[in-house]
């Protein structure tokens, strides 16, 4: 089959447009689909086979050169899991599913509700008191039916967790409150995955990648048995640029830990503030 | 003798900056413990403070041109 799979992407491959200065030749949304239908495989694989003979697809060709053809392969190969499909989850879902991640595992036991629609963009006045699962579903496939969605309605466990997390590469933390987050890092650093932890409160938050032998999120919240369940963002709420941004952040940090087995904010955490538009990393001796 | 420092508090403790934070006279040396005592930040609601981009603690002493920022419990998503 992959002889003959081949054979029909290079004859439906399309020359090179010349406009962006890519010097590869294409393969359009609609022959990706034809080639999955025909063969009976996902819509990745034929994308995959298709950039591992130098032919790009054209719904990534705006990802070059942040990404290679092989990273894209790579990606494309790659598997995340995100824990929380509220304002951090949406965008992150939103970004991921563009860039081409090949398989997202999406979890959360919430429905929308209208206090959502300020800032979660899965949220709608069509989805509300739909699942945000079932959302995040339909929102992926819209975007890219090449990748595979596999979605589980209910919350994230010590229980249940480690069976979820172990389906995926690594993890992506858009949980809302203190205690949640330092459960979720627990488990996932036991699985054995990197997380890839965001947190904001008004305009303000914070990123940071956590490595199953790392200390992690002790370094920013300090010790647990001081800490309340919930953080400032109990007072503040949560306005829609920062949780946007934020979530964009751990999207670049996706594609570091999977394309380079390393994270940018290891050990490390980014701070934003959109009120005075202060960023800076801040290190941990 | 006195010095100036830039003071950055996130979140819910941005309520307590002072006038002219990027230009806040301290005496040299003023730890970071007595530096959130004179802006009557509460303590116990002060997570993590970095002097430079560094994470330190409470003792460390001040000189001028740091850059001190001060962050809560932020857990939003």
């Amino acid at each position: 089959m992959s002889g003959a799979l081949l054979a029909d992407i290079v004859g439906l491959a399309e020359a090179p447009s010349g406009s962006q200065g890519q010097p590869f030749r294409t393969l359009s949304v609609n022959h990706v689909q034809v080639l999955a239908d025909r063969y009976g495989i996902a819509g990745r694989d034929v994308e995959i086979a298709a950039l591992e003979s130098k032919i790009l697809p054209q719904r990534y060709s705006r990802n070059l050169k942040t990404v290679s053809l092989g990273q894209q392969a790579r990606l494309l190969r790659s598997s995340a899991l995100v824990v929380g499909l509220g304002g951090l989850g949406g965008v992150v879902v939103e970004l991921v599913a563009r860039m081409g991640v090949g398989a997202l595992h999406v979890i959360d036991g919430d429905r929308f509700e209208e206090s959502n629609l300020n800032r979660q963009v899965l949220c709608t006045g069509q989805t509300l008191g739909e699942t945000k699962v079932s959302a995040a579903v339909d929102r992926i496939q819209s975007i890219n039916p090449s990748i595979a969605v596999f979605s589980y309605d209910g919350f994230l466990t010590e229980k249940t967790g480690p069976a979820i997390i172990e389906r995926a590469d690594l993890v992506i933390d858009c949980l809302g409150g203190v205690t949640e987050r330092l459960m979720l890092e627990k488990v996932t650093k036991e699985a054995g995955r990197p997380l890839i932890s965001a947190a904001v409160a008004g305009l303000s938050g914070h990123v940071m990648t956590v490595f199953p032998e790392d200390r992690g999120l002790e370094l920013i919240y300090g010790d647990p048995r001081d800490l309340s369940p919930a953080g400032a963002e109990a007072v503040l709420g949560c306005p829609p640029q920062g949780v946007t941004l934020l979530a964009a952040c751990q999207c670049s940090e996706v594609a570091h830990v999977l394309l380079k087995q390393e994270g940018v904010l290891r050990n490390r955490m980014l701070a934003i503030d959109l009120d005075d538009f202060t960023f800076e990393i801040v290190v941990f001796p | 003798m006195t010095v100036q420092i830039a003071v950055k508090l996130f979140a819910s403790l941005q309520r307590f900056t002072p006038a002219d934070p990027d230009r806040f006279p301290i005496a040299a040396g003023l730890t970071v413990a007595e530096l959130l005592e004179r802006l009557a930040v509460p303590p116990q609601e002060v997570k993590l403070v970095f002097v430079n981009g560094v994470k330190q603690d409470l003792n460390t002493p001040l000189e001028g041109g740091d850059r001190v920022g001060i962050f809560p419990a932020v857990g939003g998503g």
